[in-house]
């Protein structure tokens, strides 16, 4: 077995549970898998990082209240906020004052914070000393270190080293770098999610085009291996930041199952920290965003849901492999994910289609496998090592006992995503939307007795309206809760073995549960 | 009377189809319709009165209406039927008044593209957000067929041309289209990329299914592939593959193939620029019309006269002079061998020289509304030249 496969199944059998159950370094702040984080940059530090970086904003009022930003009165701001982990400038190369400036400040504002059971990260921008940055950092009681910036190989490695128990999360630029790798708490960049439309972006589309949707909920998908599994952060900067912006952040990283590291506009924090009502106002929509995420904890509990089976290898091209993943996910598929080395009857049971692309080619006990699932009724997609490939079409349907074997002559992943809504029925896909081109919809749960939660986020401006869900299978009652008001009961359909429900209006997020 | 260069080059073109006083004219009815939230089921059963009534043609039987979808992708705050779909308001009226006239049974009808095995109809109107039990519920019995294949029947039935054919003698179809005795197209009234406008002739594109026909665009616009055995072909294979001049006369030929009872043309929301927002350039817009003919090509011509176009216009007039971006076309669509520009020739006009129905307005009794007084000009306010407050 793969030596990085089986390093993982033990860190994620032994370590993160053990670790998860350890409060930090400070009794009274929450456990790190409960973190909720925002960066809550400032100090003198911040400002001269950012002037060297040549990105300070020239508006005094804003450097004022960035270089203020760790006055105790700040902290007030969370009241009545879920946040309760705080992203800190910490580590920059700048002169040795202004350091010493900023470490005072930091660790007095990180003893306050605590007092409000707050944990507090520091973030560290640019490589130096790691000894001298983790013992500081101890000094000055911080609970973990946040990498973020572009650093050689070896720093990450160092900072770890010396860090010991101390928390060190690393903010990946790509997601396959630590899709594999034991981490506490997985942290990669992401995008600003929103839906663009094409003719807007110069782009002549087919009838068949939908709008492109930038969004998250892939990348924190594909960390979904394990169980428990690891917390997500994602870190972007939103381009446009009204409040709608900000919820929608907040809400397409907490579908997948993560958190969005809170990025508020310099601009917008300046106006907290004056208590401009309407900042205050803006600040509470979002709070009552991640209220909603933190109050449904459960529904991130629930097992991913997928009759699709993604079988992913840590060895094979791997910005393809995000690319599949983010595509389907774009086409409303249900899938999960299969490691390569996970690959068994047992675990192929539970799918009716497998995306074997990547097992290219498949080993001769794979290909058993794979033959014998296709051969019980499921639906094998391969590439052209498969065997039988066309030479003209996409694809060939190869028949295989009560199933199928479709081979491509040349997979790509807007292809396959493309196809598979097509070749397999609305109960093998499980979970089937309609009229929703500016949406993303994921399901969990729906093992027997277990209830079904379907989560959508919308990327529109523009409310939702007349969404139809048809869901495979019997159920008793549908339930629509989302973060701008009361839950609605929702009536069922029978729809041919099927039920479907139609949920009249969606401004943003909403999450169905099915009993 | 001096004539300009345009003026002369469009005569020119547009007697290349010769004129044909004898095609049938009917009256039409065209109404303002500010929203779909009006009373359209009355609106409808005014209209038919004003084109004669169809009580006799419906009562007791068929009703087949072939509506119009296309991909589902809407433009910002709009759905599909307010702006290139025709909208569910509108069918779900019409359906209404059908059975309120007597009409056995009403069959929405199709070609959804769907791939899928087993696809229907209601799932391609449900990605629209439509209200399907809404409009089963619309008249006593409501049904809904996915054209796009040889669906409950064994065969295609045969729909041989009967007016003269330019491209094809016959063409293959669902069922559907035989067993109705009353046959409705209902259009959108917009523009469209390659052929200029779409309104109830060109939604009679989709009944062709492309079960049998797979690639329509390769078959019908460019006629790079033959139409596949067991299927009519075509009757010139070396006649000129241009869509602009090849794809009016195959639409012509369909119209030919299975005649319109009636057209209904929906123009109360509706998109400049294009037949979908995939197009470049295309934007909503609120004309506020509605037109309904039995005769398809009249309709058609009353509706185009409404969208502030004239009928007759030729091949370098718009909405006829188009423009296809060469990213999005082989490069021989992009360059007419009988023409310096792109083009499309009028559908309207091959029609009525095949005798289907006349495009002349002094021929065709305009009834309701005046055509002046529904006007909405879809070419300035394509160019972003109608005045401040009209959408």
């Amino acid at each position: 077995m793969d030596v990085v496969i089986l390093a993982r199944r033990w860190f994620f059998r032994l370590v993160v549970p053990i670790f998860l159950s350890c409060t930090p370094a400070l009794s009274g702040t929450p456990r790190p898998d409960a973190w909720v984080p925002i960066r809550w940059t400032g100090g003198p530090m911040e400002l001269a990082w950012r002037t060297h970086a040549k990105t300070l904003t020239t508006d005094a009022a804003v450097r004022d209240a960035l270089a203020r930003w760790y006055e105790p009165a700040t902290l007030g701001l969370l009241d009545n906020s879920p946040v309760n982990c705080l992203l800190v400038t910490w580590s920059a190369p700048v002169n040795a004052a202004v350091e010493a400036e900023q470490q005072q400040l930091v660790k007095v504002y990180a003893e306050a914070a605590h007092k409000r059971s707050l944990a507090v990260l520091g973030l560290v921008y640019a490589a130096s000393d790691a000894s001298k940055i983790v013992g500081d950092a101890t000094r000055a009681a911080l609970d973990g270190l946040v990498l973020d910036g572009e650093f050689p190989t070896e720093f990450p490695t160092a900072v770890r080293k010396a860090a010991g128990s101390m928390l060190v999360v690393e903010i990946a630029k790509n997601a396959y770098s630590w899709r594999w790798q034991p981490a506490q708490i997985v942290a990669v960049a992401g995008v600003a999610p929103r839906a663009n439309i094409l003719s807007e972006m110069g782009i002549r589309g087919a009838p068949s085009s939908q709008p492109w949707i930038e969004s998250n909920i892939w990348l924190v998908w594909s960390f979904g291996f394990g169980s428990p599994s690891r917390p997500v952060w994602i870190s972007s900067q939103l381009e446009n930041t009204s409040a709608v912006d900000y919820e929608r952040a907040v809400a397409d990283a907490a579908a997948g199952g993560g958190r969005w590291i809170i990025s508020l506009d310099d601009g917008l924090r300046a106006k907290l920290r004056a208590r401009d009502a309407s900042a205050l106002e803006e600040w509470r929509r979002i709070s009552s965003y991640l209220k909603f995420e933190e109050s449904h904890a459960s529904w991130r509990a629930l097992a991913p849901y997928g009759n699709v089976g993604f079988v992913l290898d840590p060895a094979s091209a791997k910005d393809l492999a995000d690319e599949y993943l983010n595509l389907t996910t774009r086409r409303q598929v249900p899938y999960r994910l299969v490691a390569r080395s996970e690959l068994n009857a047992a675990a192929l049971a539970k799918f009716r289609a497998l995306v074997v692309t990547e097992l290219d080619p498949p080993t001769a006990a794979e290909r058993k496998l794979l033959q014998d699932f296709a051969e019980d009724g499921g639906l094998v997609i391969a590439g052209p090592s498969w065997g039988g490939a066309p030479k003209a079409e996409p694809f060939a349907e190869i028949p295989a006992g009560k199933g199928r074997v479709a081979v491509y002559k040349d997979p790509d992943p807007e292809t396959v995503a493309r196809d598979l809504k097509e070749l397999l029925s609305d109960e093998d896909l499980g979970v089937v939307p309609f009229n929703v081109p500016s949406a993303i919809t994921l399901a969990r749960g729906g093992a027997p007795g277990q209830s079904l939660a379907v989560q959508l986020v919308n990327y529109s401006d523009h409310p939702m309206e007349a969404i139809t869900l048809r869901v495979a299978g019997k159920f008793r009652s549908a339930r629509l809760e989302t973060p701008e008001g009361a839950a609605t009961e929702l009536s069922l359909r029978d729809a041919e073995g099927s039920t479907e429900v139609t949920i009249p209006k969606l401004l943003l997020w909403g999450t169905v549960s099915m009993e | 009377m001096a004539v300009g260069p345009s003026k002369a080059r469009a005569a020119v073109a547009a007697r290349s189809i010769p004129e044909n006083p004898a095609a049938p004219a009917e009256p039409v009815s065209v109404a303002k319709v500010r929203n779909y939230n009006e009373d359209l089921t009355a609106q409808f059963r005014r209209m038919f009165d004003q084109i004669g009534g169809i009580e006799n043609q419906v009562k007791g039987k068929t009703v087949g209406i072939k509506v119009n979808l296309t991909g589902d992708a809407p433009f910002p705050g709009y759905t599909p039927g307010d702006t290139h779909w025709v909208h569910p308001r509108v069918v779900g009226s019409a359906v209404a008044a059908f059975g309120a006239l007597g009409a056995k049974r009403v069959r929405i009808l199709e070609s959804t593209d769907s791939r899928k095995l087993g696809h229907k109809l209601e799932d391609k109107l449900l990605s629209g957000g439509w209200d399907v039990n809404a409009l089963r519920n619309a008249a006593p019995h409501v049904e809904f067929e996915d054209t796009n294949t040889i669906g409950q029947a064994k065969q295609y039935s045969v729909f041989k041309v009967k007016s003269k054919p330019y491209v094809f003698p016959a063409f293959l179809m669902n069922h559907s289209y035989e067993d109705c005795d009353f046959f409705v197209s209902m259009g959108k009234m917009k523009n469209h990329e390659e052929m200029g406008i779409t309104i109830c002739i060109k939604n009679l594109f989709g009944i062709t299914p492309t079960g049998l026909y797979r690639d329509r665009e390769q078959v019908f616009h460019y006629g790079y592939a033959q139409a596949p055995s067991g299927a009519p072909t075509e009757l010139d294979p070396n006649s000129t593959r241009y869509e602009g001049w090849r794809l009016p006369r195959v639409l012509v030929d369909i119209l030919g193939s299975r005649p319109v009872d009636l057209a209904i043309a929906d123009g109360i929301v509706a998109m400049v620029g294009g037949e979908g927002p995939w197009v470049l350039g295309s934007k909503p817009c609120h004309p506020g019309t509605l037109v309904v003919g039995k005769n398809c090509v009249n309709t058609d011509a009353v509706a185009m006269a409404c969208m502030g176009y004239n009928p007759r216009a030729g091949r370098h007039e718009a909405p006829y002079r188009v423009f296809k971006n060469p990213k999005d076309h082989p490069p021989d669509q992009c360059h007419p061998a009988d023409e310096t520009f792109q083009y499309a020739d009028n559908m309207m006009l091959l029609a009525e020289a095949a005798g289907i129905g006349s495009a002349d307005l002094t021929k065709i009794d305009v009834r309701g509304v005046p055509i002046k007084e529904a006007m909405f000009d879809y070419e300035a306010f394509w160019k972003n030249q109608t005045p401040k407050g009209v959408s």
